[in-house]
């Protein structure tokens, strides 16, 4: 019986955040590029899921263990 | 281990046993007190980071017990209290370990993650390891030599017995 989930729920969420993709800059000014509004709502939509905040949060920490590692 | 599994579990609650107080009597039957992710860690990070409490921690941290072990028993206490919901702990369970890893990255303490991928072991947890198997071990060594000896000359004795047309030449 599982007992403790820790270990499970950190790993899925270092593996999530592992695998987002990487934010690239985008032309604004071209036909071709994606509607504008339709982009900004999807994003603030993934702002305001709990788990992306929390991933956030955890990569905050990690920097600052990072800084007190390197010295 | 087969042994264990025999035992019956008398310290377990009995059957309804949750059914015999008033509902909202417990504070877990209570709305949670803090609702969101945010609310809960402004109620972890201010204990986490005081002296009493960071030095507990630490304590706990040197004797060898898993970062994840303790910031799991930090949420379901938590809960039990009725401080948050079980959804949020499980959101914020992550948070904990690594805000627990830095507290102890920044005192320099040696800890144990917890983490399934981490092979890192300390070395008093070797020693600890090493010294159950050999106990094991000489255990299963006393067992073999005592029940051994009588089989052999059981089966001597039976094998001298047997008469009959297909038996072995000597």
């Amino acid at each position: 019986m599982l007992t403790n989930p820790t270990p499970i729920l950190h790993q899925n969420l270092s593996l999530a955040m592992k695998s987002m993709p990487e934010e690239t800059p985008m032309a604004k000014n071209t036909l071709m590029g994606p509607p504008k509004k339709q982009m900004t709502k999807a994003k603030e939509d993934d702002i305001l899921q709990p788990s992306r905040r929390v991933a956030s949060y955890i990569e905050t920490i990690q920097k600052k263990r990072e800084e007190i590692k390197n010295g | 281990m087969a042994d264990m599994m025999m035992q019956p579990k008398l310290d377990a609650p009995i059957p309804g046993h949750s059914l015999t107080k008033e509902l909202g009597s417990r504070p877990w039957q209570q709305p949670a007190q803090y609702t969101t992710v945010e609310d809960a860690l402004d109620y972890y990070i201010p204990r986490l980071e005081s002296d009493e409490v960071s030095q507990q921690l630490l304590d706990v941290l040197e004797m060898g017990i898993p970062v994840t072990t303790v910031a799991n028993t930090m949420q379901l206490g938590s809960v039990m209290e009725g401080k948050h919901s079980v959804d949020v702990g499980m959101l914020i369970l992550p948070v904990l370990v690594e805000l627990i890893m830095l507290i102890a990255d920044s005192a320099g303490v040696e800890y144990t993650t917890g983490l399934e991928k981490d092979k890192k072991i300390r070395g008093s947890l070797v020693d600890v390891a090493v010294a159950q198997f050999k106990e094991e071990q000489e255990k299963d060594d006393t067992v073999d030599k005592e029940g051994s000896e009588p089989m052999l000359a059981q089966m001597k004795e039976e094998a001298e017995k047997r008469t009959g047309l297909m038996v072995r030449g000597k």
